[in-house]
């Protein structure tokens, strides 16, 4: 299990274009693994006032699927990739898991500031460190 | 003589009356119009007894009749027994009297109130009955300032969906409960003398909170009450702060103060009761299934002065005090302190206008060095807190064994924030000047060496005012070679837990598999060293003082297993933390979205301790057992019924744990149950009231320390409070 504890902000592949939407949402993500086909996001926690804490997320979430679609990134880079493509304005369809309940939690992606941009590459950075070469 | 005469007259007179046994009984009109209804009426005594106890006692009525607003009657009670005296008649209301046993001819008034009727049909949630009988009680709502209506049951009565009551024409609060439906409050209900009110009834099912507000000066007007009902746990972070705020309920009082909340979910809630001007309230509530629960009266108290005042008045420099005042509470969001300001030239400092209740203190010097740091109860009126500051000088020694060590000195001050960095010279003696008294945490780093070892230190002077500190490390040295099964050396991480009640060390085995660890307490140790490769699983070795046999960790493959978390009714329980122990060594999984945990632990350890804590269940703690023929993917099931736990202890080791006392659970600490993922935002179970947790009920066994245990049962619906801060040999105070 890998392990984001910074307000995790959205990415893009290459650091040097301007950031992505920023959701304000710190994570744990599981890969697919033990025989299960897909992957889930566990929310440990969320910006004040941020976009996925407006939505309704809470510390303790998990999230088993992106806009209708399963989580099976290999590893937390490959998921950063894929939420990189959400830019400012964009609404995020998430399927959260609480507890024995499951909801559904749209979040609209903010415009990030620059220390949200700088933080979301240090988790980008984290993440490319840690993922096996290719 | 003649004074005489008269006294015994006198006495003769009321002894005739006693004798009499006749009670007299006067009504007034509550109404003074000159009334068509509600002129007269009978008064009905039926003694308070049952069956033989009654022996010849039958009820007795008499008639009274309101002539200018006012009616007598004489009732002939016997004094043996109590009796309920009705008082009848058409069109009127009254409350019914108790006329206590003993009674020799007392004299006992009552209002009579013209009466009104509420009336109007239930309805129910689809699929549910009716139900059979109806009970409302009524009292005056404090706005009038007539003849008070004190709180009484109503006579009521129900026909299949179809309930009707009798009430006083005035202006009322009334509670209308129906079976196990939630109870409904109607504030400030006013029915005109022989008017017909229709009032339908939405009965519901599920829990209610009800209770009162009270200021503490009774003269002061109850007007601006806001009540907040929010549940409690689990808000570690803002994130749950607000998850809080959006479950919570907010609700004003009646004139009387009285509030009530409806349709709440089961759990525990904490009811906050606020006004303008006044310091909040506070009360606990638990919130079980289709139940009212009475949270009582809260009265709060006025708003509170904080007045310090300092000696010496100035500091070392001759410079002000710097007076900090903040919540006493972990802030879940950068805030501004309360008051932060310098002391007067007297060293005198005060800040009015603050809720009554615990806040942190922190007094700084010029230069910004902590002082104090403490927690303070302000309370309205109370005296001026007192402080004596010092300044010290510390000198000591740093040996490890019996060796000086020369390393870099970190002192953390636990109570307050003035650390310090020294360094010790190469015969391991440091001199440094301390901001205060008190503990503190000494953080050891050798020269030469990544370790860091860290200590608690006493900062307490001698008689000549010189504090001697000397700081001994133990001499013990933990090394070895981790490999594995073939004999091949293997990289690894490798943990030592010195003994239960200190803390545990690590370090990295290279690539030789070679690892050494100083500063190890001797004893008894148990290492375990874990690569992907596999885990040695707990080894006991014993440290002696300097080095010691090494150690050698072989790594055994892993087993698999996966367990599922389900609710009482099986559906899986996503984002459960789930710790699994060994009893030395513990790990960390969070359940996926289908309540699936997956977890590996070395070959040749026969069970595993499983803590479950997931929002809205209770906090599980079983044993499973490993073998070979066992279910690979056990389930587990959560509680629905809870019991809380609250633990008041000192803070710092040892460690409080606990075990069921069902099953092969094996004693943990208390902070193993944490509701919050580690290294995550700091725990809500840790609260200013101390350790708090909902857990299954049952049998526990409790041990302020290892040595000290006994059982204690928690009960469903309960709150156990147990105080460790005093240990002695027999039972913390409940």
């Amino acid at each position: 299990m890998t392990i984001a504890l910074l307000i995790l902000t959205l990415l893009s592949n290459r650091p040097a274009t301007p950031c992505p939407g920023w959701l304000g949402l710190g994570f744990r993500y599981q890969p697919p693994a033990h025989g299960n086909a897909d992957g889930w996001i566990y929310v440990q926690r969320l910006a004040p006032a941020g976009p996925a804490e407006r939505a309704g997320l809470v510390a303790g979430d998990v999230i088993s699927a992106i806009d209708g679609q399963a989580i099976r990134y290999v590893d937390e880079l490959s998921l950063l990739q894929r939420l990189s493509r959400f830019s400012g304005g964009a609404v995020i369809h998430l399927t959260v898991r609480r507890g024995t309940r499951t909801a559904l939690a749209n979040i609209t992606a903010a415009t990030a500031s620059k220390e949200q941009c700088a933080a979301w590459r240090q988790s980008f950075d984290m993440a490319r460190a840690k993922a096996p070469s290719r | 003589m003649r004074g005489i005469i008269i006294f015994m007259l006198l006495a003769v007179a009321a002894e005739a009356f006693a004798s009499t046994g006749e009670t007299h009984i006067q009504l007034f009109s509550v109404d003074k119009s000159s009334q068509l209804t509600c002129r007269m009426g009978m008064l009905r005594a039926v003694p308070r007894c049952a069956g033989n106890a009654c022996g010849d006692l039958v009820p007795i009525s008499t008639r009274w009749t309101f002539r200018a607003g006012s009616a007598d009657a004489q009732l002939a009670l016997r004094p043996e027994v109590s009796w309920d005296v009705s008082i009848e008649g058409k069109g009127c209301w009254a409350a019914p009297l108790i006329i206590a046993g003993g009674n020799k001819g007392e004299t006992r008034t009552a209002f009579v109130w013209r009466a009104a009727t509420i009336a109007g049909l239930f309805t129910m949630p689809k699929g549910e009955k009716p139900p059979k009988e109806l009970s409302a009680t009524v009292e005056e709502d404090g706005a009038t300032t007539r003849a008070s209506v004190p709180q009484t049951s109503l006579d009521c009565s129900v026909e299949d969906t179809k309930w009707r009551c009798t009430i006083p024409a005035a202006k009322i609060d009334l509670r209308v409960a129906a079976g196990d439906f939630v109870p409904r409050y109607f504030w400030g209900l006013e029915v005109s003398a022989g008017e017909k009110k229709t009032l339908n009834l939405a009965l519901t099912r599920g829990a209610s909170v009800s209770g009162r507000v009270a200021l503490s000066d009774r003269r002061a007007q109850l007007d601006g009450v806001v009540v907040e009902l929010r549940p409690t746990g689990f808000a570690g972070t803002l994130a749950d702060e607000r998850r809080i705020d959006s479950r919570s309920l907010k609700s004003t009082t009646t004139g009387r103060g009285f509030f009530q909340f409806s349709a709440v979910d089961e759990g525990p809630y904490e009811v906050v009761a606020k006004k303008k001007g006044w310091s909040r309230a506070v009360r606990r509530v638990r919130v079980l299934g289709a139940k009212e629960s009475d949270a009582g009266v809260l009265t709060l108290p006025p708003l509170a002065r904080a007045e310090v005042i300092i000696d010496p008045a100035l500091d070392k420099k001759g410079r002000r005090w710097r007076i900090v005042l903040d919540r006493d509470a972990v802030p879940l969001q950068r805030l501004p302190p309360l008051a932060d300001k310098p002391t007067g030239i007297d060293g005198a400092w005060s800040v009015s206008g603050i809720e009554a209740g615990k806040y942190r203190l922190d007094i700084y010097d010029g230069d910004g060095v902590a002082y104090d740091r403490l927690t303070v109860d302000i309370q309205p009126n109370q005296p001026p807190l007192r402080f004596h500051m010092d300044a010290l000088l510390v000198r000591g020694i740093v040996r490890l064994g019996h060796e000086p060590l020369a390393a870099d000195l970190r002192f953390m001050n636990l109570q307050g924030q003035g650390d310090l960095n020294l360094t010790t010279d190469v015969n391991g003696t440091f001199t440094g000047t301390f901001p205060a008294v008190g503990r503190y945490i000494v953080e050891v780093s050798p020269m030469g060496s990544a370790q860091q070892l860290r200590r608690r230190v006493e900062v307490l002077p001698n008689a000549e005012g010189v504090v001697n500190l000397d700081i001994e490390l133990p001499g013990g040295v933990v090394s070895g070679k981790v490999t594995d099964e073939t004999g091949r050396p293997v990289a690894a991480g490798v943990l030592i837990l010195p003994g239960r009640s200190r803390e545990p060390m690590s370090t990295k085995a290279g690539n030789d598999g070679a690892f050494r660890l100083i500063g190890v307490e001797p004893g008894e140790v148990v290492l375990n060293a874990h690569s992907p490769a596999g885990e040695s699983g707990p080894i006991l070795h014993t440290v002696s003082d300097g080095d010691s046999e090494p150690v050698a960790l072989t790594l055994h493959p892993q087993r698999d297993f996966t367990v599922w978390v389900a609710s009482p009714s099986g559906s899986p329980v996503a984002g459960a933390i789930v710790r699994l122990s060994d009893g030395y060594f513990s790990r960390e999984e969070i359940s996926g979205p289908n309540g699936d945990v997956h977890f590996s632990i070395a070959r040749g350890i026969d069970s595993i301790d499983v803590i479950i804590a997931a929002a809205g269940f209770p906090i599980r703690m079983v044993n499973l057992p490993i073998s070979a023929d066992m279910e690979p993917n056990p389930q587990i099931v959560l509680g629905g019924a809870s019991a809380s736990l609250v633990v008041k202890f000192g803070g710092r080791p040892p460690w409080p744990g606990l075990r069921p006392m069902q099953g092969n659970v094996k004693l943990h600490y208390l902070y193993e149950l944490f509701a919050s993922p580690r290294g995550g935002p700091s725990s809500p179970n840790r609260t200013t009231r101390g350790y708090e947790f909902e857990l299954d009920p049952g049998t526990y066994l409790l041990c302020p320390e290892p040595s000290k245990c006994f059982q204690t049962t928690l009960v469903p619906g309960t709150e156990t409070i147990l105080d460790f801060t005093t240990l002695s040999d027999k039972e913390p105070k409940k």
